[in-house]
């Protein structure tokens, strides 16, 4: 390992298979997926929608979509304990508390019947054994961490009344209350506006450098990555197909897929105005491709490709699920 | 597949996975989708057709023939039961299976012309208040509210005992009050399509506003017309076999159902199979119009990709 | 908030009187009151004499603003079989009709909501299969046949209950039974719906992310929200049993505006016929009248803007 700051691993994921059981027939959004982050690192997961990246966000502590999806197999090591296996009571005590989320959009996300004070608090309520007098002081204290504004009157608003961006910082805030070892952020800027995104963004990076919190972040957004995570993996149709050091993967990606998502950024230079596209378009969940799911649209494909290509490490960083990573 | 090691996990959310889910990836769709009409439903339905349309070759006896001298004989299993009457004969000696396979027949053309009317009326004002909303749609709105509101057995009883009872009299006063279920929904849908970019172009290149309703705004509502119709058919049979209960509704001696219940109310201190056999009769028919009706509802739903 | 509950009053309203002004249509179209209240061999004099009388000389739109006024007062003329007022002979059967409503909505209430919220907690199960297959099979057999095979079984196969009459415990049991088939029934199914929906909702899994325990999560989000939906529910059944349950009446002889009505409409007695259904219709309106306003100071989206 390069950084000895990130010396120990505090998850380290296994096999872990996702599959959602429909009428129409089994959809596999996860299949085999093996991941560690080490603590005090920012680790990204980039994938297009339907990669399965939000799956496995929300399994990592247990929760899986009703009433299809069930995780079929696999291991997650926590602090060197196999969540799935646990017993579901204590799993619930570690959600929100040793770690925590932060979903997709916050609109959806708070119940509009509660006041976002008491949504706060429901994250303390369940963890910590505080005097039920001091709740309020400590919803409000968290509060201030995320820069909400006045948040003694906020704390009784209920969420129609907070603007997008206010409603994430509740988010984060209620994720933070626990002071959680794993922070795992979903898309954390999609559903806001622009000028927006680039506020919770800086929040959230003063949060990790002030907290040196160890953080999954899972986004389609490149750029997010670029700015914010020291190891990033790619993931297609449910399999990492990539995975190294942001520096590595930017300057040297050797997956054709990730090749493929780099070339299609707008680079901003005079004269390029033409966008380059991946060719093809994502497989019909239900029916992956045999073999390496990217081989339909991939300039490289042969013969071998009908054969899954195991996981190679092309550097003590990097590794690659390729057959033929080292030609190209 | 891995046998699943994380069956404590799925349970932490309150969910269990769905037991009989095929886990099949051929490409066969449409086979699929046949195989998946609900069995039971669709054989009560065949069944109730073939009734009403054959039922002078299948039924036993003549429906208003009457034999005093065996009336009120019990169902065969009985003592006093003869198998030339399955299930026994009412009071004046007609043959109650007959009767239900004849009964099939008001049933069936009830709940199909009582759906028909109502639906089309239902529809057309759910589609003109939903498309040109604004004064028209708060019209169509109160009025459906009012609709709503009245108590709709008072009003078809009051109405048929006016004008009479009879057949034709039944579906016309089914037909007014049973659109109502149909003009909400239809609206709801016709109002979101109006909104839609195709109905924009149609608009800005000059289309003619009934052209719009008729083939941009119609196909796509007409899905739900027919999930709505087809729960609506066991509503219609009910409200003519209460109407028929009450004696306003088809004029005996023709075989219905509800009048068959009517008969034997009368009788069912000593002759509980006058009464009993004709309910059964409805309350299956209905069953199959509901669970088909579910299930097409759940077929043509567009949140269906993931439920499982 | 103020501003939604005026226009739903309002709104209310409207759907009464269009109620009332149907109701006058209907009688006018379907008899004439003069050949009903005299005998056959009044002469031509008696009959004009009567016309004017009653007002029915007068252009139609004038009858119905007097009989709207008159309405709105409560007065729906003289019934024409009993020497009484209209509304009188209604005011007098109500509580007999309330009676069994109300003990019908409790049953179905105790019955439905269970099973309802538990089948679509357990969605998928053996629980959840079986009763919505009874609530299915609730919706579809017709509740006078059940009223009568009830009255089979329990009066007179084994003599528990009365098979007909007013009455306590005993003479309502059944009737009520009887209604809240359906009303159990069409109620299981729709709480189901609507507690699936909000289990669906990102807050519900967001609140198990956060820790939250399990049972909490159904009491305190999902139920929660899904209470006002319910309420609408029930409320909306409620409102329709009060002059829904015309043949259950007549088959349990309970003398309520249901067989009230029913007498009324064989004797052509109009202003007993009118009074009922307008009489039905605004219990109906007031009751969903009242959800609403229950829902606009529940909800804070609409109670706070």
């Amino acid at each position: 390992m390069k950084n000895s700051k990130f010396e120990e691993n505090i998850l380290e994921v296994k096999d872990l298979q996702i599959h959602f059981f429909t009428d129409r027939g089994v959809i596999r959004a996860v299949e085999g997926v093996d991941f560690s982050v080490r603590k005090q690192e920012v680790w990204g997961l980039v994938g297009e929608s339907a990669s399965g990246k939000s799956v496995i966000g929300q399994a990592l502590i247990g929760v899986v979509a009703k009433p299809a999806g069930r995780i079929v197999s696999g291991e997650v090591f926590f602090k060197g304990e196999d969540i799935l296996k646990m017993d579901p009571r204590e799993v619930e005590k570690i959600r929100g508390n040793q770690i925590a989320f932060i979903p997709q959009d916050p609109t959806t996300a708070l119940n509009p019947l509660l006041r976002i004070g008491f949504q706060i608090g429901e994250a303390f309520k369940y963890h910590r054994s505080l005097r039920t007098s001091s709740i309020p002081e400590e919803i409000v204290k968290v509060m201030k961490v995320v820069n909400i504004p006045s948040p003694e009157q906020r704390v009784n608003d209920y969420p129609h009344q907070l603007s997008g961006g206010l409603k994430q910082r509740v988010i984060i805030a209620t994720a933070l209350s626990c002071q959680p070892d794993l922070l795992i952020a979903d898309e954390p800027t999609s559903a806001l506006d622009v000028t927006i995104q680039i506020q919770i963004i800086k929040l959230i990076r003063e949060i990790q450098d002030r907290f040196q919190m160890t953080m999954i972040l899972i986004t389609h957004n490149l750029g997010l990555v670029a700015k914010m995570c020291h190891r990033v993996a790619v993931l297609y149709c449910g399999r990492i197909v990539e995975e190294a050091s942001v520096k590595e993967l930017f300057g040297d990606p050797k997956h054709p897929y990730t090749r493929g998502l780099l070339a299609s950024l707008p680079k901003g230079e005079k004269g390029d105005v033409e966008l380059y596209t991946i060719p093809g378009q994502l497989p019909n969940p239900l029916y992956h491709p045999p073999g390496c799911s990217f081989s339909p649209r991939c300039p490289h494909a042969f013969e071998k490709c009908q054969e899954i290509p195991p996981m190679e490490w092309s550097s003590e960083d990097h590794r690659v699920r390729c057959w033929r990573w080292k030609e190209i | 597949m891995v046998k699943p090691s994380v069956d404590v996990f799925v349970k932490a959310d309150g969910e269990s996975p769905i037991e009989g889910a095929p886990f099949s990836e051929r490409k066969l769709k449409f086979k699929k989708l046949f195989r998946r009409i609900p069995k039971a439903a669709a054989f009560i339905i065949i069944l109730l057709l073939i009734c009403a349309i054959f039922s002078p070759w299948i039924a036993p006896h003549d429906p208003i023939e009457q034999n005093l001298a065996d009336a009120l004989k019990p169902p065969f299993w009985q003592k006093g039961g003869m198998t030339k009457y399955l299930l026994g004969t009412d009071n004046l000696g007609r043959d109650i299976l007959s009767r239900i396979i004849y009964g099939a027949r008001v049933s069936v053309i009830v709940g199909f012309a009582g759906v028909l009317f109502s639906g089309i009326f239902g529809t057309f004002l759910g589609v003109v208040a939903g498309y040109f909303g604004g004064k028209i749609d708060s019209v169509i709105m109160r009025l459906t509210d009012i609709m709503l509101s009245l108590p709709y057995i008072l009003i078809a009883i009051a109405i048929i005992g006016a004008i009479g009872p009879s057949l034709t009299n039944i579906i016309i006063v089914l037909g007014i009050t049973q659109w109502v279920s149909y003009t909400r929904i239809i609206r709801f849908e016709a109002m979101s399509l109006s909104k839609s970019e195709f109905i924009e172009m149609a608009v800005i290149s000059g289309t003619r506003w009934w052209r719009i309703l008729l083939v941009h705004i119609l196909p796509n509502v007409l899905n739900s017309a027919v999930v709505l119709g087809t729960l609506d058919v066991g509503k219609m049979i009910i409200f003519e076999a209460a109407l028929s209960f009450l004696g306003l509704g088809v004029k005996p001696p023709t075989a219905s159902w509800g009048g068959m219940l009517a008969d034997g109310r009368v009788y069912l201190t000593f002759a509980w199979w006058l009464a009993t056999f004709p309910g059964i009769a409805i309350s299956i028919t209905v069953l199959g119009g509901n669970l088909l009706g579910d299930w097409l509802r759940d077929e043509l739903d567009p949140r269906h990709q993931l439920k499982a | 908030m103020g501003a939604y509950i005026i226009r739903r009053i309002l709104q209310s309203l409207i759907v009464i009187l269009g109620v009332i002004i149907i109701t006058f249509l209907i009688s006018r179209v379907l008899g004439d009151p003069v050949a009903l209240l005299l005998p056959p061999e009044a002469t031509p004099e008696q009959r004009a004499y009567l016309t004017k009388d009653l007002g029915l000389d007068r252009p139609l739109y004038i009858q119905l603003v007097v009989y709207v006024s008159k309405v709105l007062k409560g007065d729906f003329g003289q019934s024409f079989r009993h020497q009484e007022p209209a509304m009188k002979l209604l005011l007098d059967r109500i509580p007999a009709s309330l009676y069994l409503s109300l003990i019908a909505t409790l049953i179905s209430v105790c019955i439905a909501l269970p099973l309802g919220i538990i089948s679509a907690i357990k969605r998928g199960t053996i629980f959840d299969r079986i009763g919505m297959t009874l609530a299915l099979l609730g919706q579809s057999i017709p509740a006078f046949w059940a009223g009568i095979m009830l009255i089979l079984l329990f009066a007179v196969q084994l003599g528990w209950f009365p098979p007909s009459g007013y009455g306590g415990p005993k003479h309502v049991i059944l009737p009520a039974v009887t209604l809240a088939l359906f009303f159990s029934a069409a109620t299981a199914r729709l709480t189901r719906s609507s507690v699936l929906d909000v289990l669906d909702m990102d807050y519900v899994r967001y609140a198990r992310l956060k820790g939250v325990p399990e049972f909490v999560v159904i009491i305190r989000h999902v139920l929660r929200n899904s209470f006002i939906t319910i309420l609408n529910i029930v409320a909306l059944q409620l409102g329709l049993l009060l002059g829904g349950a015309v043949i259950t009446e007549f088959i349990f002889s309970w003398p309520g505006i249901g067989r009230l009505s029913l007498d009324a409409i064989y004797n052509r007695d109009y202003p007993v016929i009118q009074a009922t259904v307008v009489v039905a219709a605004s219990f109906f309106v007031v009751i969903n009248l009242l959800v609403d306003i229950i829902y606009s100071a529940t909800d804070p989206r609409v109670s706070r803007k």
